[in-house]
């Protein structure tokens, strides 16, 4: 990962000149991505839409995952919380099978490359290394940027979030200042699940 | 002198009291209101052989005085009351009221003692004294009504012969039945009322081996012996005979009639009429509805109820509460009932196999996010 975090405020200058000039106006969010992060945590929510009281928090079905990211050098660990909800076995019936079971695991990637994880049947990508997020003018709408936030209606999520995602109204609002302080991102998916997406960043 | 004969004369109208009373006087009566329930607590089978040697058991050991056969004739005025004098009676196959007796078969009008179950059918266990002297049995009835049954086995006639009871004066009085063929068949409204006697000395005069009992009770022995359905129903088979009696049990419900007769004889005898107080019996015995059907029938009811009741939307609580519900009224269901209930069965399988594929794609959901949130920090992790 290149360091930028010297030279950082000079280059997020020149950035904005040189895209007040007719270029991409959000290089500079770009480059609060290629900074070098201590941690990054990722919240992942999925809600899911059943017709469910819009007042009703009590009733909200959900599952919320939880990702913890350590950089150190190439390598990356992964320290995961994930929730899942388990079938109903046989004829057995219990009610407490409408909360979650929770998963805790690790998996340490090398140059975006899982090495090693936790075998407990938790699913993490074999490889997470990508081009991932890419901030274009061209894939946004309704933008709203400012020196410290970053809003907009995502017009080409996929290109975006740098994985092919089917989902509808995507919505992305960034916090930074000289680097991000957190990116949050929601949708829904075609499937009606309700979900929003957490990156909270600390150098 | 006048003294001794005064005295002669009360003393002789004394006597002639006591015998017009001593029907009553030698009777010792049960408890003049019934505990029903108390009754029928020996009885815990529930159907087929084993509750018919229950029931005979019960009604044979409880017959504590066997009537005579003036003892029904005493008492018909209050076994079978009908307004009208001491003499009135309600007559058994037209319920008209007819207010004299009579010994005198040519007497139109007035009534007589009618066996139900004739003597000459009755495979020679009775004349007029036990089973034929039974106050659940002896009816009374009009003299040309009895005449005109005959000594017919009960049956179910095509264009039979009306018969009716007469009037005083000899004239047709009131339709009593219908009779062709060697058979007699009663109005509809007095079918369960034969059915229900019937089954009472079928069961209670069998001998206690034939009809799976363990005594014939109070040691009056001499009045058992073996009885068939087909002795007295007109059948082609005792299965037949059987489905016939089942069929009136069930065509012509109890009415305050027999009920009034079932505990006015039960105070004089000691014994019920268990197809009077519980007509159900006759199905769980012969039939095949077991006693306590209306329980089964409940859970039966409960469960397709609750299978109806299975969520199909919503929060996961509420889904797996309903499909909890169901399989808790599942549980009662057994052996042959289940196939009374096979389609539910099958949808609370498929309610199940719905909510395990609805968690897996929620899983499969949150799982589908969570890669594409990472691989959105490709980036980063290069």
């Amino acid at each position: 990962m290149k360091k930028w975090f010297i030279m950082l405020p000079a280059v997020c200058a020149a950035l904005f000149a040189f895209a007040a000039c007719g270029g991409n106006t959000l290089d500079p969010l770009n480059a609060m991505l290629d900074l070098d992060y201590s941690q990054i945590v990722l919240t992942v929510k999925n809600t899911f839409a059943e017709d469910l009281p819009s007042t009703d928090f009590d009733e909200e079905m959900s599952l919320t995952s939880v990702y913890e990211i350590t950089y150190a050098g190439d390598a990356a660990n992964v320290h995961y919380v994930v929730e899942r909800f388990a079938k109903i076995d046989g004829m057995v019936v219990d009610e407490s099978l409408a909360v979650p079971e929770t998963y805790e695991g690790e998996a340490l990637f090398e140059k975006g490359v899982l090495v090693s994880k936790t075998d407990d049947g938790v699913s993490i990508p074999d490889n997470i290394s990508g081009i991932g997020f890419d901030f274009q003018d061209k894939y946004f709408k309704n933008v709203q940027l400012e020196d410290m936030y970053f809003i907009a209606d995502v017009s080409d999520p996929g290109a975006f979030m740098g994985s092919r995602i089917n989902c509808t109204d995507m919505k992305v609002k960034a916090i930074f200042l000289d680097s991000f302080y957190n990116i949050i991102i929601s949708y829904t998916s075609n499937e009606g699940t309700a979900v929003d997406i957490t990156y909270d960043f600390t150098l | 002198m006048r003294r001794a004969v005064k005295s002669i004369v009360l003393a002789c109208g004394a006597l002639i009291l006591a015998v017009g009373v001593t029907s009553v006087s030698n009777i010792s009566p049960a408890t003049a209101v019934a505990d029903v329930g108390a009754y029928y607590a020996p009885i815990t089978a529930t159907g087929g052989n084993e509750l018919l040697g229950q029931v005979h058991d019960l009604i044979t050991t409880t017959h504590t005085y066997y009537t005579s056969y003036n003892n029904c004739r005493d008492n018909a005025h209050i076994t079978d009351y009908a307004p009208g004098g001491e003499k009135s009676i309600i007559e058994f196959y037209t319920h008209e009221t007819i207010v004299e007796y009579t010994t005198n078969g040519s007497d139109a009008g007035r009534w007589n003692r009618e066996h139900v179950w004739p003597k000459s059918l009755s495979n020679g266990l009775w004349g007029t004294d036990g089973g034929g002297a039974d106050m659940h049995h002896i009816r009374p009835t009009e003299v040309k009504m009895n005449s005109g049954r005959e000594g017919y086995r009960y049956g179910e006639v095509v264009n039979g012969q009306k018969i009716y009871s007469k009037t005083l004066s000899g004239a047709d009085s009131q339709l009593g039945g219908y009779a062709a063929a060697g058979a007699f068949e009663p109005l509809d409204n007095v079918k369960g009322d034969v059915a229900r006697i019937v089954m009472y000395v079928y069961t209670h005069y069998n001998t206690y081996q034939n009809v799976f009992g363990t005594t014939n009770g109070n040691g009056n022995s001499q009045y058992f012996g073996t009885l068939k359905f087909t002795h007295i129903m007109l059948a082609s088979s005792e299965q037949a005979a059987i489905e016939m009696i089942l069929r009136w049990n069930a065509l012509d419900p109890v009415d305050e009639i027999e009920e009034h007769r079932n505990e006015e004889v039960y105070k004089i005898q000691g014994n019920r009429n268990p197809f009077i107080d519980h007509p159900e019996y006759a199905d769980a015995i012969w039939g095949d509805e077991p006693v306590g059907g209306g329980q089964e029938d409940s859970h039966i009811e409960d469960f397709r109820a609750a299978v109806e009741g299975i969520v199909t939307e919503g929060s996961l609580a509420q889904r797996l509460a309903s499909l909890q519900r169901a399989l808790n009224a599942m549980l009662p269901i057994t052996g042959s009932e289940k196939d009374l209930v096979s389609q539910e069965i099958i949808a609370l399988y498929e309610a199940i196999h719905d909510y395990n594929a609805y968690v897996a794609s929620c899983n499969r959901d949150s799982e589908s996010a969570s890669k594409v949130a990472l691989e959105s920090l490709g980036g980063l992790f290069n």
